[in-house]
């Protein structure tokens, strides 16, 4: 672990050396003065970690170097101390993209003059008084340690997977929230997080508890490509929805081409909860991402709706999968995949209804949109079906961009950037319409942009 | 406004229009009469500029302009407009999205309030119900509810020049009667601008005034008169027209 310092010898924050091994897992744990317990499943995490390997299925990995990385890195400060410093193509996008200024600087790294942070503290006060806790996953185990024990790592152990297991030693950051019995957190969570979740770090651990009959909407990320020094982001999302409650969780994410993004997550629903993951996947080098559900207990609904685009020298691998181990549920994945510029995308779903259950209905669909000749896309659904009083409905298309609607929408002066983003933009629709509206216009805006960087 | 001299269209290899010649003058209405295969919807097509068509002309002018190597977004800013025989779908876009879209590319702009406003009122002129703005574009659309938005899109853009590639195919009375109208009273409003009116049967016809009636066969024009051609037509099939 290593202070760090700047020229003027201010201290900006501190980072691991390169590297995973006991004394960093330790020291990380140590740093932030975390219950032995915690320090303990650190540990495991970190055995299971090493004795892991690699997934041998899935998008390419060969280039990822776990050596090469800094696991834990704090900084104090954002990276530009003033908007002056701020790469000019980044501002351009921030502008493209019709952010607010002052968000544009804090989601730039400038720093906490964000004016709207008083409107923000009192809407957090708001929640408060309703019970509703929402702070940083570390702040949540130091002052709700019972609530935090009986949850963390109940969905996602840290021998789920490579990634969980890594995410499991070093996590840091990321949300923690407790909904009350009860309470419908009627404002989408968003405007806050979204401000926060930039400054996350690529190792954020994110546990939300709706206890029963509440309901919350979580929103994380931005349109704006967000820049890592590290390469690795590996996060780890659990969601406890419990009877009667409702969890949307929604994500933006749009990371820069240098990213691995190998992310976790997984909800529980209990007797009559329903969850819903809407993820949308701009950027990155690579994403593998399956959002999963398990609808544990009877009358429970899950729906996962995703979007993933692939540009050049990109591949996301994404889906999502619902396990049914509770009769009368109801389950339904939409995913739209675009892949342009040779880039690939694979979708890869899992629908599991274990034996002897009754009344299980789920609908499964995939699309996926190539715009040229030289791209690629690969669906992989799995279906395991244990029982036979189910109603599935399974539908797949590929489908290359239709040069028909392209010459119609040019003969009425659009150029054909506009056109293509008017299509694409068509095709995602389903799940543009998931979003809340501010997310729903940068998307379309985010869809033009894509289409204007692209090749020919 | 339109001027063509000897043009010849090639599509796939095929020569689909030759040695075609035309002079649309501002202001003027010109129909353009023909059997399936003549040529008429390649000749609506290469107006526009549409990239399958391969065009050499000695001639071919839109406003002084020569539009041999102007890319078809370019044409429809200059103030061209094809309504296509078969409009297509656009799965996932709202009536209302698109036109905004197009009104943009157009360089125009409104208040969001006006705009609305305008639409409402356009659509009220082709006797589109208003719901039909929230509704993907052409998704599930009639053959006839295709052609009303055509004309939507036609009116939004206030074109100089006017193509119509068998607007009447597939319409009912009542709404080829609607069409005929409105684009009658839109070259009334607009002295300036000019219509070519492609189409098997004269009936639209009787909702407006054409200033020369031409038969096109084997990709040329090869009998010209006024209105009164298009009775003779229909009488005589286009057969004894055939060169």
């Amino acid at each position: 672990m290593v202070d760090e310092f700047n020229n003027n010898g201010d201290y900006v924050g501190y980072r691991a050396a390169k590297g995973l091994n006991r004394k960093i897992v330790t020291d990380i744990s140590a740093r932030k003065n975390e219950p032995g317990w915690m320090t303990d499943f650190r540990l495991k995490a970190l055995d299971i970690f090493e004795k892991k390997p690699m997934p041998s299925w899935g998008a390419d990995l060969s280039d990822l170097d776990h050596h090469d990385i800094h696991y834990y890195v704090q900084a104090v400060q954002g990276k530009h101390a003033s908007w002056d410093n701020v790469p000019d193509d980044i501002k351009v996008t921030f502008e493209k993209l019709g952010i607010p200024q002052a968000e544009r600087e804090m989601l730039a790294g400038v720093g906490a003059q964000f004016e709207s942070e008083v409107i923000y503290k009192r809407l957090k006060d708001k929640w408060a008084n309703k019970g509703v806790v929402f702070l940083d996953t570390n702040s949540g185990l130091n002052d709700y340690p019972e609530i935090f024990k009986k949850y963390f790592a109940s969905v996602i152990p840290a021998h789920d997977n490579k990634f969980a297991a890594l995410n499991s030693a070093v996590w840091s950051g990321g949300s923690f929230v407790y909904v009350p019995a009860g309470v419908h957190v009627d404002l989408p969570l968003q405007a806050y997080f979204r401000i926060e979740s930039s400054q996350m770090g690529q190792f954020e651990r994110t546990l939300i508890i709706a206890e029963p009959g509440s309901s919350i909407h979580y929103v994380e990320g931005c349109s704006a490509p967000v820049s890592r020094n590290n390469s690795l982001h590996s996060a780890v999302v659990e969601l406890v929805a419990l009877p009667g409650a409702h969890i949307r969780y929604t994500t933006i994410q749009n990371w820069s081409n240098n990213v691995y993004n190998l992310v976790t997550k997984r909800a529980i629903a209990h007797e009559r909860a329903s969850v819903d993951w809407v993820d949308g996947n701009f950027g990155s080098k690579v994403t593998m991402k399956y959002p999963c559900i398990i609808l544990k207990g009877q009358h429970s609904r899950g729906q996962i709706i995703s979007v993933a685009i692939a540009g050049k020298d990109q591949q996301l691998d994404a889906g999502g999968k619902i396990i049914h181990c509770a009769s009368n549920t109801t389950s339904n994945i939409v995913s739209k995949s675009i892949s342009k510029d040779g880039g690939r995308t694979t979708y890869r779903g899992l629908l599991k209804v274990i034996a002897g259950l009754k009344n299980i209905v789920s609908r499964v669909q995939c699309d996926a949109l190539l715009m040229d000749g030289h791209s690629r896309t690969d669906t992989y659904p799995t279906v395991d079906i244990k029982s036979d009083q189910v109603d599935i409905g399974h539908e797949a298309s590929v489908s290359k961009i239709n040069d028909e609607q392209l010459v119609y929408l040019m003969a009425r002066g659009l150029s054909s950037q506009e056109a293509q983003a008017m299509i694409v933009n068509g095709f995602i629709d389903c799940f543009v319409k998931e979003l809340p509206m501010e997310y729903a216009i940068e998307i379309n805006r985010l869809i033009k942009m894509e289409m204007e960087d692209s090749i020919g | 406004m339109l001027f063509l001299k000897n043009m010849t269209v090639f599509v796939e290899q095929q020569n689909v229009v030759q040695n075609l010649s035309l002079h649309v003058a501002p202001g003027s209405l010109h129909v353009i009469m023909g059997q399936n295969g003549s040529g008429k919807s390649s000749l609506a097509h290469s107006l526009m500029g549409l990239p399958a068509y391969t065009v050499t002309a000695d001639c071919m002018k839109f406003k002084e302009q020569d539009l041999t190597d102007v890319a078809m977004q370019d044409r429809s800013k200059l103030g061209i407009f094809l309504a296509f025989q078969q409009p297509l779908t656009i799965p996932g876009v709202t009536v209302f999205q698109f036109l905004k879209e197009i009104y943009h590319a157009s360089g125009q702009q409104l208040p969001p309030a006006e705009f609305q406003q305008l639409l409402q009122n356009l659509l009220e002129q082709v006797g589109l119900d208003l719901l039909f703005l929230y509704r993907g574009f052409n998704d599930n659309f009639s053959g006839g509810e295709k052609k009303r938005l055509e004309i939507v899109q036609m009116l939004l853009l206030k074109p100089q020049l006017i193509i119509l590639d068998e607007i009447d195919s597939g319409l009912d009375v009542d709404a080829l009667r609607s069409i005929g109208n409105c684009v009658q009273r839109y070259l009334q409003e607009h002295t300036q601008a000019s219509c070519i009116v492609i189409t098997h049967y004269r009936r639209i016809l009787d909702y407006l005034q054409p200033t020369a009636v031409h038969v096109i066969h084997g990709g040329t024009i090869v009998h010209s008169g006024d209105a009164q051609l298009s009775y003779e037509i229909e009488q005589k099939g286009y057969d004894s027209y055939g060169r």
